[in-house]
């Protein structure tokens, strides 16, 4: 984790709101990997917060990072307008990222929108294992944010205006292959109800492999000391900091 | 040209001017592993109650310009999980320790105050937090309060000095700084945040679960300093000065207005290094304009 310099080297409208952005750190940053995020200022010093973005993808020297963000309200907004060169400040690598067991060998990764994002370096951090992936997404313009995951990963997607016969979203889509699959752990991103989703799926369907959710939460400092982005334990009393504690937690352990 | 950046506030001696402000900084854990803690003249640690507290709902924190909104809601690890557990990570990194108290009822304040006596360099008694229902601001408000609360903890404090957090939400921050004298603080912090609101227009709610919070950062900088100016006029005890203090330049305002030492809080969420970059700047400033004792700033405004 460290405070650095970048200059953005590439940031461009890759779907209907939705930007992809690549970042050249003045410092490589050696503990990057999958599921790790980082705090990247907008440009703009009446926006004084940085903005927490899920880490996309990154290079194997630590000296370039990729993340997507949509454009939600005034930070986003001035980010998408920055030219390439211009230069950022950003604290990275943020979180605790996917950590994965040597002995999992399939992992079922579910993704709502852009919580796909996230996963996109996977394939990098884990060469080794095998992935499928179970996305939805609101209609076809998000089929973009596809490009990463489908180099390391099965994809089976579902749209909302499009609904499958047997799966309205991931969950479910999830949820028919699973009994067939032998998969070792889930890894799930998305939107609070897709959570919830899939933790009653697992209470109800007694499915008893690992299963991990990576939480979104409006933050402050980023790192940890100022008490802002938490978020309820299951079975202990106390919260748990989604950007230092997580923001990957174990499903049975976060109130969602 | 040898530089001295120390102050001395109430008998305790300071390396240099910079305070970590309450509620930003943790206990110093996580800004250790940016720089080493021991750089600061002091932290003030998040505010601390008897008993654990969970806090507020998320979301907790909203962006304004120039600005921030919290309602974090004092959560907190409980006084002897802090006595325990952070106490002895902060002596070991060897800054001054203000502990940061706050209370539902005047006996919290007491209670909390005799268990920490003895125990830290000094205590900041936070009688000025919005973001909570009992207690907190409820005793800030009104000056024969504070000079109640005052007192009150002032009694149970017979080792250790005693610094009191005044709230901006007020008639005349001139009588509760007064009322705080008054009553027995060994000095005064100022300003804690401004209560305010922001809204979500497309979903026609508010942004923060608490509905109002407590604004902070650049945006209310101006308004911090002229509230020190008042206190400073107002009282004979030290001034400690904060309110939106990002850089040196925002420092050297502060004290030029009054006040002996600053805390620094949001301008730590904008940039982690932000206490490291204030030092250097200082040093730097003094050296090009010949001032080789950073006290000799303090009070000096031309007016």
């Amino acid at each position: 984790m460290k405070e650095t310099k970048v200059i953005i080297e590439k940031n461009s409208e890759v779907a209907d709101s939705i930007y992809e952005a690549t970042l050249l750190l003045d410092e490589p940053a050696q503990d990057i990997w999958a599921g790790k995020f980082l705090n990247v200022s907008v440009g703009d010093g009446s926006h004084i917060l940085k903005r927490p973005f899920g880490i996309s993808d990154y290079d194997a020297k630590g000296e370039k990072v990729k993340f997507c963000y949509q454009v939600r309200g005034e930070g986003t907004e001035k980010l998408s307008k920055l030219k390439c060169g211009t230069e950022l400040m950003a604290t990275l690598p943020l979180g605790n990222g996917f950590l994965l067991d040597k002995n999992w060998k399939k992992i079922a990764i579910l993704a709502g929108g852009m919580g796909v994002c996230p996963f996109g370096g996977m394939g990098k951090s884990y060469p080794d294992k095998h992935f499928v992936a179970y996305l939805g997404f609101r209609n076809k313009k998000a089929e973009c944010l596809t490009k990463r995951i489908s180099r390391f990963a099965d994809l089976r997607i579902v749209y909302d205006d499009e609904p499958l016969e047997n799966a309205k979203n991931a969950v479910e889509l999830f949820l028919n292959e699973y009994e067939s699959e032998n998969f070792d752990a889930i890894l799930c991103c998305g939107p609070k109800p897709m959570f919830r989703a899939l933790k009653n799926a697992i209470e109800n369907r007694k499915i008893d492999i690992p299963c991990f959710v990576s939480l979104e939460e409006r933050m402050g400092c980023g790192v940890g000391a100022c008490l802002v982005c938490v978020c309820k334990q299951a079975k202990a009393e106390g919260n748990v900091r989604v950007c230092k504690d997580g923001p990957v937690f174990p499903i049975s352990e976060v109130e969602l | 040209m040898k530089i001295n950046l120390g102050v001395e506030i109430c008998g305790v001696k300071f390396k240099n001017p910079i305070i970590a402000a309450s509620g930003t900084y943790g206990f110093g854990r996580e800004y250790n592993e940016f720089y080493p803690i021991s750089i600061l003249g002091g932290i003030s640690t998040k505010g601390t109650t008897l008993k654990p507290r969970l806090g507020n709902p998320t979301p907790r924190i909203a962006e304004t310009p120039s600005g921030i909104l919290n309602a974090v809601g004092l959560q907190n690890p409980g006084v002897e999980h802090f006595i325990e557990y952070d106490l002895p990570f902060l002596k070991e990194s060897g800054t001054n320790i203000i502990a940061n108290v706050a209370g539902s009822t005047l006996a919290d304040y007491e209670e909390i105050a005799e268990r920490l006596n003895g125990l830290v360099d000094m205590i900041e008694l936070n009688i000025s937090c919005p973001n909570v229902k009992e207690g907190g601001v409820a005793f800030g408000i009104k000056p024969e309060s504070v000079q109640n609360v005052t007192e009150k903890v002032k009694a149970r404090l017979t080792k250790t000095p005693l610094m009191v957090k005044l709230s901006p939400n007020v008639a005349s921050i001139s009588d509760n700084a007064k009322a705080a004298e008054n009553g027995g603080a060994d000095c005064i912090s100022l300003i804690n945040t401004l209560t305010g609101m922001a809204i979500d227009l497309e979903r026609r709610k508010p942004i923060l679960a608490n509905v109002t919070g407590g604004m902070s950062g650049p945006a209310v900088k101006p308004i911090a300093l002229r509230m020190v100016w008042e206190a400073c006029k107002a009282v004979k005890i030290p001034v400690i000065g904060l309110g939106g203090i990002s850089n040196y330049r925002d420092v050297l305002e502060f004290m030029l207005v009054g006040a002996s030492a600053v805390q620094v809080g949001t301008a730590n969420f904008s940039n982690p290094l932000v206490i490291p970059e204030i030092l250097e700047g200082l040093e730097n400033y003094m050296i090009k304009n010949g001032i080789d004792d950073i006290r000799d700033i303090v009070g000096k405004i031309n007016i």
